[in-house]
């Protein structure tokens, strides 16, 4: 029993060792995204596995000479993991447009690295002008240009179709799980929920997608216990599974996010495959679930976060903040505010390489404290 | 790989540069500008639209006193800056957001953005924002909900190309008919062109003057072109400016032609990396206290126009005559306008290129800097971002390089004893010794 999510999980535990297989097996190339604003939809089609470039969350000393102490710690540790050799298998990066720290791990990297490919995209970042679509299809087919010369091989108009629908099968299976999450007694952890996101980010899109199916018929078969309280996770790149566990330890359960590690990753509709792709892949990236950096004019994030409150009944929001992250430091007293006017309690923990157990022990303690008092009142 | 480095100990003439009065007078315009619009009911509005101020003069009669028109004032005044900083951490905003768009929204907070000296409130029209820095793009968004006014964000791509080139064109011919809409107003083409045609003129001659600095000795130091620069961050599009800067290009050739140098010595040229920290100027002075000079620093040099060479060489960049790009119309003017932010130097297009550790080694090596300092900030994202890239590739060719840390715009952030110290150490360390008297100094240029 539960082998899919086993499965899963062990390819998020031995991620590196995963991709230097599949390139074994595939003798494909293996391209590291920084961002979820890549298509990852066009390396697929072009035999590419994506890998997200992430770290490992440990405490670190290799960094400093490339980037300073005030630089999130996604970056710093994605940049130690690239340092101690650990995406050696890596052969090309891509990076998508987004926040000028993660620019700065692309940058070092493409510096310092033993790399055959190296692409910069830019992505709109007021995604709702009336250009912007029309300049990403472009930005999109030059991209898929270039990969064309990096691998020899031509981009072929089925298989990316193809590829399009592999995506939106599993972005539907993802949604699927999600919904799940709203039951009273959520079939899953938030944890789990992170580890499924996380797996998908390391894994060939066709493994995963079957994986996902059984995943699926496993936690049907669950029957958990009501969770003390149900819990809304925000943030930016975070993807310390073990600090959700830690935080699920007290009885709560998260039961939905807006994290890129998780649901900002899928969420957002399926892409059509009639008419011109690159144009679809484009609508897709530009109308997705924004992170606060692309959000920028009309916002869709915020509203989206306040109708999740509400579609899964969640008690408290708590909010895991990158320390040093501008982006998402911008948006926090706008959602505090709304949240006080919803009524629903909000805490904020800071989070760094390390994490200061004792001190969210106690905060998280409270906090759930807090939400038994509301409930009970 | 470690220079030798060969003090120059020759005293030069130097004397008070005359254009620093020209440069007061039209800050102290540009400030009385925005109320006095407001007053006769033209156009006020409010953001930072780096790259496209000429595009802005078809608005006619027009004022944008940036996130607030206060910040120079206040920054002058830590406990002031810190109450202001203070007030933006009291709404939920963190420690370590850039501190210059936390010392405006502070102001904003407490309703100084908007509030004339004589104490009144004006409602700008909107909020209008480039986004090539993405804190400012979030602040202009803050500004917009804030005051529920409508916001203006162009999007500004990173790399020059046919397809960038036209993205932000169709914007900003789009956002024409947007302000038209908001303001009620006309909006005027003949205005446009002049004010685009100007805004060239500025960078281009910036170009000019900053590259005689190259001269030895060097007719000014950081600290004088880091004043003498402000009319054009503020008002580039504007004649005055231009009239402004040809007095300071006359003046700046007859300074080398004479070899009046900026501070009567330079035992040694030095460049200096990133912001320095805006409530302690006076830290761009400190190498006076050895003969010595800062020389260069790229955010300033980012406001001329430029042609960055693949081996890092800044070329002056070619006159819209000489580019053969004309400008008859509405279209042709804003496409001039965003060809002019692709080829300004980093201060338009600047955190993303990745050939910046290439231009900082090539840029001490063409200005003749022996050795340096890198400001590390912890203000500012995006500046920041292959700083320690820079450093790295300018040890790697050779150049000494100090650092001290700091924010911006945050005081809280910044040991002064701390920094001189530690300043005064590298100074030391590259054989320099302090001057009983450190040459002329031009007190005029504090601002
Ligand atoms: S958005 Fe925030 S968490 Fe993500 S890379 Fe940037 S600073 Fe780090
Ligand atoms: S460029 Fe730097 S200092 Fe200026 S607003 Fe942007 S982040 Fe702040």
């Amino acid at each position: 029993m539960e082998s899919a999510l086993a499965t899963l999980r062990e390819s998020v535990n031995h991620r590196h060792e995963y991709a230097q297989a599949w390139k074994q097996i595939n003798g494909g190339k293996v391209a590291g995204v920084f961002c979820i604003y890549v298509p990852e939809e066009i390396l697929h089609a072009m035999g590419i596995l994506s890998v997200r470039i992430r770290g490992s969350r440990e405490p670190e000393d290799v960094t400093e000479p490339y980037i300073t102490g005030w630089w999130c710690a996604h970056c710093r540790s994605s940049m130690a993991e690239v340092l101690k050799g650990k995406y050696s298998y890596v052969d090309g990066i891509v990076y998508a447009v987004s926040c000028p720290h993660v620019y700065q791990v692309y940058n070092s990297w493409s510096r310092h690295g033993n790399l055959s490919y190296t692409y910069d995209l830019w992505i709109p970042e007021n995604t709702r002008n009336n250009y912007a679509l029309g300049f990403l299809q472009k930005e999109f087919s030059k991209f898929a240009r270039s990969l064309e010369d990096w691998t020899g091989k031509s981009l072929n108009e089925e298989k990316l179709s193809q590829s399009i629908q592999l995506f939106n099968l599993n972005r539907q299976l993802l949604s699927q799980i999600y919904e799940l999450r709203k039951a009273a007694k959520p079939p899953l952890m938030g944890s789990e929920a992170m580890e499924i996101i996380l797996a998908g980010m390391a894994m060939d899109k066709g493994e995963y997608t079957k994986l996902l199916q059984d995943v699926i018929l496993e936690l049907n078969t669950r029957n958990p216990p009501a969770p003390r309280a149900r819990l809304m996770l925000l943030g930016s790149e975070n993807d310390d599974v073990g600090l959700v566990k830690f935080i699920e330890s007290f009885g709560a359960v998260a039961v939905t996010d807006d994290l890129c590690m998780g649901r900002r990753y899928f969420a957002g509709g399926s892409i059509s495959t009639d008419g011109d792709l690159m144009q679809a892949i484009a609508t897709r990236y530009l109308n997705r679930p924004h992170c606060p950096q692309k959000d920028i004019v009309e916002r869709n994030r915020l509203p989206q976060i306040y109708q999740q409150i509400e579609d899964y009944r969640v008690d408290g929001v708590i909010y895991l903040l990158e320390k040093f992250c501008e982006p998402h430091a911008y948006d926090l007293p706008k959602i505090k505010d709304q949240l006080d006017k919803m009524g629903i309690p909000f805490l904020i923990l800071e989070v760094d390489l390390t994490t200061p157990a004792g001190q969210f022990r106690t905060r998280v303690e409270a906090f759930l404290d807090l939400i038994d008092a509301k409930v009970v009142l | 790989m470690q220079r030798e480095i060969v003090l120059n100990n020759t005293k030069y003439e130097t004397k008070p540069v005359e254009c620093w009065a020209k440069m007061k007078e039209l800050r102290r315009w540009h400030f009385k500008h925005t109320w006095e619009v407001a007053a006769r009911g033209g156009t006020v509005f409010i953001g930072m639209p780096e790259g496209i101020q000429g595009f802005l003069a078809g608005l006619g009669d027009y004022a944008y006193p940036s996130y607030g028109p206060y910040f120079t004032r206040m920054i002058r005044d830590s406990q002031q800056t810190i109450k202001v900083l203070e007030a933006t951490e009291a709404r939920g905003h963190t420690r370590d957001m850039c501190s210059v768009m936390k010392a405006y929204i502070g102001q904003l907070y407490m309703g100084m953005a908007t509030r004339a000296p004589q104490g009144y409130t004006i409602k700008p029209a909107f909020v209008i924002q480039t986004l090539n820095c993405h804190t400012m793009a979030q602040t202009g968004q803050l500004y917009s909900e804030y005051l529920g006014i409508p916001y203006l964000a162009i999007d500004m791509p990173h790399k020059s190309s046919p397809e960038t080139l036209e993205y932000g064109t169709a914007q900003l011919l789009e956002a024409i008919e947007w302000m038209e809409k908001i303001t009620g107003k006309k909006y005027d083409d003949e205005k446009l062109i002049e004010g685009v045609k100007n805004e060239w003129k500025s960078a281009r001659l910036w170009a000019s003057i900053q590259i005689m600095n190259q001269n030895i000795p060097a007719p000014y130091d950081l600290r004088m072109t880091w004043s003498l620069r402000m009319p054009l961050i503020s008002m580039r599009e504007r004649p005055e400016v231009v009239d402004y800067l040809k007095m300071l290009y006359d003046e700046t050739k007859y300074r080398v032609n004479n070899q009046i140098s900026a501070r009567g010595m330079e035992t040694m040229r030095l460049f200096f990396e990133g912001f320095p920290p805006y409530y302690y100027i006076q830290i761009l002075k400190q190498p006076q206290e050895y003969g010595a000079i800062y020389i260069i620093n790229e955010n300033n040099l980012g406001h001329g126009l430029w042609k960055i060479q693949s081996d890092g060489t800044y070329q002056i960049g070619e006159t819209l005559e000489e580019r053969g790009i004309p400008i008859r119309n509405r279209e042709e003017a804003v496409r001039a306008e965003m060809a002019l932010y692709f080829d300004r130097g980093r201060s338009g297009t600047w955190y993303f290129p990745p050939s910046r550790h290439i231009e900082v080694v090539k840029r001490a090596k063409d200005w003749k800097c022996q050795a340096g300092v890198i400001a590390l900030d912890r203000g500012c994202h995006g500046y920041q971002v292959s700083i320690m890239e820079r450093k790295m590739a300018l040890q790697e060719a050779g150049f000494l390089v100090g650092t001290f840390e700091h924010s911006q715009a945050d005081p809280r952030e910044f040991s002064e004893a701390q920094t001189v110290d530690r300043m005064e150490a590298f100074f030391d360390s590259l054989g320099l010794k302090k001057l009983v008297s450190a040459g002329v100094e031009n007190e005029d240029a504090e601002e």
